[in-house]
């Protein structure tokens, strides 16, 4: 027992923190009905302002933690709220989403480009000496912690039930309509709700930075902790929220101990709140988490897609791909391969986000286990392109297994399910021998009669085209049917019994089923695949991306390939890659309520039109024509 | 009873009583109307019937199972086709896909792989829902605009897209609500006639929510009228013409 003791002293002090970023996350959420994935990035970006002050300009430490959680974090929640989601009232779940998800990508991209990608140790913040307490040693610093995120809970609740504006904020939490007609703002509650949600943010960033250091995405993915703690709470009670938080500190950091004599299990500590979270997902009744705010009614939601199968784009495409080789020079094709791969990989995250408006956030560890699956059955001896299609199949029971639990509550749980499923798959399974093998990296061969790159690329658009019309094929079935009707009006469709839990399920395997092949291509294109090639955050890169593109056509999917592998390979600056992550972030911010991202601006080219136009003309002057004779005839 | 039955509804929100003790039947073959003032509580009744709020007291039936506490989907699953009075369509597909959806709801329902389009159901089921959903079309019609997207149709004919495809789910008790608001007259009445006809052919059971007096008494066999949450009167069209409760309701109203 003694032996824990150490461990819990660590766990409640990590639960405080997680406590203090779960409160914010919780207190937006409830307000203003939109989950915000950037909560961490929040935290992140204060604790990298605090550092900056403190370091860099040198003004003292206590000044400068106020003037990060203060100031700055409140006015993040303010821009957030009157820039980003003023003009979203209304809009649907997944757009909001996504919206936050893009503040995430473009924070955290804005410092990697600022301060660099590595780690860098902060000083501390308290002391670090440490007293005895029945033989533990326990330091001062944890104990300062633990009394913040107490004193922050008790004065959260306090002011809640004791002040005008706590009782008016819980007036907006029970019906937003209904307080404008007794006269509360309820928009001014909001704002106050980001500020107050993002000075928590902070204050969790700036008081963790000591112990994990100020390490982007660590920080970053604070959020993982916060909806695992909160999700307990069903994402609206506080004290909940709060007993979660310890629970999920405690539970890793006593799992901590338990791993350090199983080496393969070392990522198991950070994958506690997605192992919560799931838990909370099965174990809940349908029902038990309904969304906050309401849905639009159908008139405000765009419609999605055409119902024609694109013959002539799949056609044009195809052509195009083929005579690429012939203008490029040999050093070039690898990127022009890895762009027709990204095709179909945004194809198969199109048909989700666009068509069935589901987000998913580990496509990139989709693509990984389909590589990696690729690689144990080539040295298993299959044949290639059985192989390949395996490796496809391999992903669908995990995807079904991650989203219908999921799916079943609603498409923010899915974006939940599947963002922590990302984490967890690289800090847990990426270190398992079972995907990388012993030495970490996976060895990926080419189909034999396509060894070489050119002969290679060929047999990559051949299988992408497929692929591209597999899922055109979708969206004209009766499934793409059911998905359009059920983004069009989800009320109607309840009404003339069709149940659309199993369409999105089928369309999230069938994704997954695409990002794996994908995976796979892209695998065999650099032969070989391992932990950095793809980390969990290039899922979160890619769904920007395609947003930005436009999320609902193949077009949509060209663009995002474009910007994505060839823009890096045009523009080799340092600068244009740094900075390409942000740029996604906010094109997707912009885009997220466009019909269909940047594509979805341009016109079609006015000569398809007047083709059309002509053609009706032509029969119409025909159709007269033939009934004129006889007209004349009965006159 | 064949059709639907609310006994004695009442209605609360918190202080506010919605309902006191309106009870209404629409049995099969009979198109029944409830009317009243703005305000009267005529959605709060729908939405009793419908399952979207649960009464504080009272009893909905259907075919003379207690389904007061059952969910939308599991009155649809009982066979209550309902419309809305905001217009709920499948915007981006084509008026014949909206109904043809419906018209297949019962299949897709079975399973997964249903919605790929592979079903263990005989060609037979597939050709009847295709027949279904032609006649339907034809019955409402859109003959002509069967192919166009239902986003880019006048309000008019939403409303009767809207018919075909509840209809088309073969569904045993139909709640219309509000269904002339965005018509106008002619469109209204038009709305009408080709209500009484497939009503005709059709062995439903039919609850019309309404503030078009034109259209309900027209329409309906049996009228129920409510105001301020109470039932005032029931009767037939005649009865409804010459009572002077209603016309008391209609013309306080109008005057206030």
């Amino acid at each position: 027992m003694k032996s824990f003791l150490p461990f819990l002293i660590i766990g409640v002090s990590t639960g405080a923190v997680y406590a203090l970023a779960a409160m914010g996350l919780v207190v937006t959420y409830t307000t203003s009905g939109i989950f915000n994935f950037a909560h961490g990035a929040v935290g992140m970006f204060a604790a990298y302002i605090f550092y900056t002050l403190r370091v860099d300009v040198g003004i003292p430490t206590g000044l400068a933690a106020a003037v990060a959680i203060l100031l700055v974090a409140p006015a993040i929640g303010v821009l957030i709220d009157r820039v980003l989601l003023q003009r979203f009232v209304g809009g649907s779940a997944s757009s909001s989403i996504v919206v936050s998800l893009g503040l995430l990508v473009a924070l955290q991209g804005t410092a990697v480009a600022i301060y660099g990608g590595e780690t860098r140790s902060v000083a501390p913040l308290f002391p670090t000496s440490t007293f005895e307490v029945g033989g533990v040693r326990v330091g001062y610093d944890q104990v300062i912690v633990v009394a913040i995120a107490l004193a922050a809970a008790l004065g959260l609740s306090l002011f809640f039930r004791r002040t005008q504006l706590g009782l008016k904020t819980q007036a907006v939490v029970g019906d937003r309509a209904l307080t404008g007609l007794v006269g509360v703002d309820a928009r001014a509650v909001t704002t106050f709700s980001w500020m107050l949600g993002s000075a928590f943010a902070a204050l969790s960033g700036v008081l963790f930075a000591p112990f994990v250091g100020l390490d982007s995405i660590l920080l970053t993915l604070l959020v993982v902790q916060a909806f695992g703690a909160a999700v307990i709470g069903g994402l609206r009670n506080l004290t909940l929220a709060n007993a979660g938080a310890y629970g999920v500190g405690i539970a890793a950091a006593l799992s901590t101990k338990w791993v350090a004599t199983v080496p393969s299990l070392r990522g198991l500590p950070s994958s506690i709140p997605f192992l919560v979270l799931f838990l909370v997902l099965v174990a809940s009744p349908k029902g038990r988490f309904t969304e906050v705010g309401d849905s639009a009614g159908s008139a405000a939601r765009r419609s999605v897609g055409t119902n024609r199968f694109p013959w002539r784009a799949l056609a044009v495409l195809t052509a195009a791909a083929l005579v690429v080789p012939s203008l490029l020079s040999p050093a070039k094709l690898l990127t022009a391969s890895a762009t027709v791969v990204f095709v179909l990989m945004f194809a198969s995250l199109g048909l989700l986000v666009g068509l069935s408006r589901q987000v998913s956030l580990c496509h990139a560890v989709f693509a990984v286990f389909g590589a990696t699956t690729l690689s144990h059955l080539q040295s298993a001896g299959v044949p290639y392109v059985l192989a390949l299609v395996l490796a496809g199949l391999a992903v669908v029971p995990v995807g079904a297994l991650i989203a219908i639990p999921a799916i079943r509550l609603s498409g923010l749980f899915l974006a939940l399910a599947t963002f922590g499923f990302g984490v967890l798959a690289e800090s847990l399974l990426f270190n398992s021998a079972a995907v990388f093998g012993s030495d970490g990296v996976a060895f990926v061969a080419r189909p034999s009669p396509f060894q070489n790159d050119r002969a290679f690329y060929y047999f990559a658009v051949a299988v992408v085209i497929v692929g591209l019309i597999v899922i055109e094929a979708v969206r004209v079935t009766r499934l793409g049917r059911i998905l359009r009707a059920m983004a069009d009006s989800p009320v109607a469709l309840q009404s003339i019994r069709v149940n659309p839990i199993a369409s999105r399920v089928m369309v999230f395997c069938l994704s997954a089923f695409l990002a794996a092949v994908s995976g796979g291509l892209l695998g065999s294109l650099i032969r070989s695949m391992n932990l950095a090639s793809f980390g969990f955050f290039q899922s979160l890169i890619w769904l920007t991306v395609l947003v930005a593109a436009g999320a609902s056509s193949l077009g949509g999917a060209v663009l995002a390939a474009v910007l994505l592998v060839t823009g890096p390979a045009v523009f080799t600056s340092p600068s244009f890659t740094e900075w390409q992550p942000v740029a996604f972030g906010l094109g997707a911010m912009v885009l997220a309520q466009a019909p269909n991202g940047l594509v979805g601006y341009l016109k079609p080219p006015p000569l398809a039109d007047f083709a059309a136009r002509s053609r009706w003309r032509l029969a119409a002057s025909r159709h007269r024509a033939r009934l004129a004779p006889r007209l004349e005839e009965a006159l | 009873m064949n059709g639907l039955e609310a006994r004695d509804i009442q209605m609360r929100f918190a202080g506010l009583v919605a309902l006191d003790g309106v009870t209404l039947e629409a049995p099969r073959g009979r198109v029944t109307g409830l009317i009243g003032p703005n305000g009267a509580g005529k959605t709060t009744m729908f939405n009793v019937c419908g399952g979207f709020l649960r009464p504080t007291q009272g009893r909905v039936f259907i075919d003379s199972d207690d389904v007061t506490t059952s969910s939308p989907t599991d009155r649809a699953r009982r066979g209550v086709g309902r419309t809305f009075q905001r217009l709920e369509l499948f915007r981006s597909l084509t008026v014949r896909e909206n109904i043809a959806l419906a018209a297949e709801g019962q299949l897709i329902s079975d399973g997964p792989l249903a919605q790929l389009g592979i079903t263990r159901n005989s060609r037979a089921a597939r050709v009847a829902n295709r027949e279904i959903t032609e006649k339907l079309i034809d019955d409402v019609g859109l003959t002509g605009l069967a192919d166009r997207r239902a986003g880019e149709l006048s309000t008019g004919h939403g409303r009767l897209v809207e018919l075909a495809r509840t209809l088309a789910n073969r569904p045993t008790v139909v709640l219309l609500d509000e269904p002339s608001s965005g018509l106008d007259p002619v469109e209204s009445a038009r709305f009408g006639a080709i209500l009484r006809r497939l009503m005709d052919e059709n062995d439903l059971a039919l609850l019309l929510v309404e503030h078009d007096m034109n259209l309900v008494l027209s329409l309906c066999q049996w009228i129920y009228v409510i105001d301020f949450g109470r039932p005032i009167f029931e009767g037939t069209p005649d009865d409804i013409r010459r009572s002077p409760e209603v016309q008391a309701a209609y013309l306080g109203k109008a005057v206030a």
